[in-house]
């Protein structure tokens, strides 16, 4: 046998030693005799009290192991011994965030309620290094895992619920990473590091966040302008109504949402008549999806899809029903007065090029758009000067 | 934007509410923040309707808001202006609300005129509440479920490096569910069908929003690879990490590549087998000339 081998044989029978002795080391009692006392000592993890008197007391050391537990306090702790070699560093959380402005980026007006994302630095373990992710929402009075597939909260954990770096936050995960969260919540999280069989590091240092609650915000302006704010009531003219063009209002009725709903929001509609309709006369001019220029009749609402207005940094868009943005400049969808006659009109979506039929519903920060009335007589409708509608704008977030 | 916009709106949280009502429960009560951004004050109306989900893109939308009018109260509201305040709603749980095993309520709450004021427009928001009845399960030996049906649309065999797969999903249960749906790859191995390792992991939806009773979702995957395989694609809907329903299916990919490979492959050995053969033919004439 040569010097190599001797000395791989003896190293691999003291570490087996030093592994089967571990337990003992966490169970060290002081040494002391009658003119001494040694608090604390667990030397080594062939440690034992094998040899004492009335005047001394020595612990054998059958290998290089060292584990003193006073090398460990609330700030630090010091890996002292073979045993640590082979354990994997001990990771931090370096990102832990549901409410703050890379967040409201992705969960819309108001963060996140029910996800949140984390970032592990890896204190220099290797990139094929797996981390498991310990949560709590009670200073870690229970313990849960994050899954390693769904990414929501459970209760126990197996091996799929150790991954690197680059399955936790990156790829279908590089917005959020974690799901499944209570709303206005503290969690706390901490990560561990494996790297091998048996070599599992203790958890991390925690870092923590708040989820925030859901929430929807909704306005409406009548303005010629843009960023021109009004009051309710929000009255709207057409002025003259023409039998032979279409007369449409000077100005628009902008339409505001900011909601973190994760599905979107729609924001439906419905009017009170079905149309304008003048109570002195008993005439309506009935609002349905038409071109009002061929049409003899008709008043509707149009969305004018280039004055839409997208806050910095929005998640979503919105975007809208094609029934109500027709190719065609004096084309109109049609309100409904009757019973369950709601109809979607404008919808947030993740697609900037998405409708309401098609797409993935998704928050937004605050999203502006301007919609148009317009209206067309024909000479059958008995003039008036008191033809109205009132126009109802319902919005609704998915959850 | 923000702050030009929110000089006027109303902002309402938390804007969802999730209830289980048992048997003889009637009403429930619900607690919103209210925020005016409105330089006046406003009133609001509250009623009770109902919402639905649009087919395709599964978003919520309001169907109805007067339908039980009286079934809330206050009836009406006073949020002073800039100010943000906590309201509490009692909702009376309307009778054929009960009858059913989800509900799907909506809280509205519309902003209304002064009396005398009149407007040509006006808006209202929603608030849905997803209401579950609990029933005595003992009394009628009922329990609710939660059930999917999944339908993966894939061709047997695929001459191509990549495949679009259909995944069709439908909550057939009688209860809204907050599913994790998502698609796993796996090889087989070519001559037993045995799973040999997972190649591939697609989420199909995990958004944590609701999907109501019957309705469907689907989405299309897409699969590529550079080499001939024999593929399980294993399809889970899980609900809070307990898997609801599973349901696999095969195919062959096989790229062109690979065809093209092979019949050359199969050419070549065609030609020399053809050329020895005449070789061999060319030699027994040769030797029986001589």
């Amino acid at each position: 046998m040569n010097k190599k081998t001797l000395l791989t044989v003896s190293f691999s029978i003291l570490f087996i030693l030093a592994l089967v002795k571990l337990p003992i080391q966490a169970s060290a009692q002081n040494m002391s005799s009658d003119n001494y006392e040694i608090i604390d000592p667990t030397i080594n993890s062939g440690g034992d009290d094998s040899s004492s008197s009335d005047n001394y007391k020595m612990e054998f050391s059958a290998g290089g192991e060292f584990n003193d537990e006073r090398f460990e306090s609330s700030n630090y702790k010091v890996g002292s011994g073979t045993g640590y070699t082979f354990m994997a560093n001990v990771p931090k959380i370096s990102y832990f965030e549901a409410n703050d402005e890379k967040m409201n980026n992705i969960c819309g007006y108001g963060g996140c309620y029910d996800r949140a994302r984390f970032e592990i630095d890896p204190q220099n373990n290797p990139e094929d290094t797996l981390y498991s992710i310990e949560i709590s929402d009670n200073d870690w009075s229970t313990v849960n895992y994050v899954d390693g597939i769904t990414h929501q909260i459970k209760t126990n954990k197996d091996i799929d619920d150790y991954q690197t770096i680059n399955s936790w936050q990156n790829g279908s995960w590089s917005e959020y990473n974690i799901l499944g969260l209570n709303s206005q919540t503290e969690y706390k999280i901490r990560a561990r590091a494996l790297h091998g069989d048996f070599t599992e590091s203790s958890p991390g240092p925690e870092k923590s966040t708040n989820t925030t609650n859901t929430t929807i915000f909704m306005d409406l302006d009548v303005s010629s302008e843009s960023w021109r704010s009004s009051n309710p009531p929000y009255n709207i003219t057409l002025g003259n109504i023409s039998t032979n063009s279409v007369v449409t209002a000077p100005n628009y009725i902008w339409t505001s949402i900011g909601t973190n709903a994760q599905g979107g929001a729609t924001i439906s509609a419905y009017d009170l008549h079905g149309g304008l309709y003048s109570n002195n006369t008993d005439n309506l001019i009935e609002s349905k999806n038409q071109n009002l220029e061929t049409a003899d009749s008709g008043f509707g609402i149009r969305i004018d899809t280039s004055k839409r207005l997208l806050d910095t940094g929005d998640p979503g868009y919105l975007r809208e029903n094609l029934e109500y943005a027709s190719s065609e400049t004096n084309s109109v969808g049609g309100l409904s007065s009757s019973d369950h006659s709601y109809k979607v009109v404008l919808c947030t979506l993740r697609e900037s090029t998405g409708h309401c039929n098609q797409g993935t519903g998704a928050p937004v920060h605050l999203s502006r758009t301007a919609i148009m009335l317009k209206a067309k007589a024909s000479l059958q409708d008995e003039a008036s000067d008191d033809y109205s509608d009132t126009i109802t704008f319902s919005s609704i977030g998915t959850f | 934007m923000n702050e030009q916009v929110k000089n006027s709106g109303v902002e309402i949280s938390p804007s969802y509410f999730e209830t289980q009502l048992v048997n003889s429960q009637n009403s429930s009560t619900y607690s919103l923040k209210i925020t005016n951004y409105e330089s006046k004050p406003i009133a609001l109306e509250l009623s009770l309707g109902e919402f639905d989900q649009t087919p395709n893109t599964l978003m919520n939308y309001l169907v109805s808001s007067n339908k039980y009018k009286e079934n809330i109260e206050p009836h009406v509201i006073t949020v002073e202006a800039e100010q943000t305040r906590a309201y509490e709603f009692k909702v009376q749980i309307p009778q054929d609300c009960k009858a059913k095993e989800t509900c799907n309520l909506a809280l509205v709450l519309k902003l209304k005129p002064t009396d005398e004021e009149t407007t040509t427009t006006t808006f209202e928001q929603a608030i849905p509440l997803y209401v579950t009845n609990t029933r005595n399960t003992e009394e009628d030996n009922y329990s609710m479920k939660s059930s999917f049906e999944i339908k993966i649309k894939v061709p047997k065999i695929i001459i191509s490096e990549e495949t679009n797969i259909k995944i069709e999903t439908k909550n057939t249960g009688d209860t809204y569910t907050e599913p994790d749906i998502y698609a796993q790859f796996y090889n087989l191995k070519l001559l037993n069908n045995e799973r040999q390792k997972k190649t591939e992991f697609k989420n199909i939806y995990n958004n944590g929003v609701k999907i109501l009773p019957k309705k469907k979702f689907g989405k299309e995957i897409r699969y590529s690879t550079n080499n001939l395989e024999h593929i399980e694609i294993e399809t889970i809907v899980e609900e809070q990490n307990q898997t609801i329903k599973s349901q696999s299916t095969d195919f062959w990919i096989i790229p062109p590549k690979f065809v093209i490979y092979t019949a050359v492959i199969i050419v070549l050995l065609t030609l020399i087998t053809v050329s020895l053969i005449r070789f061999k033919v060319l030699s027994k004439i040769l030797k029986r000339s001589k």
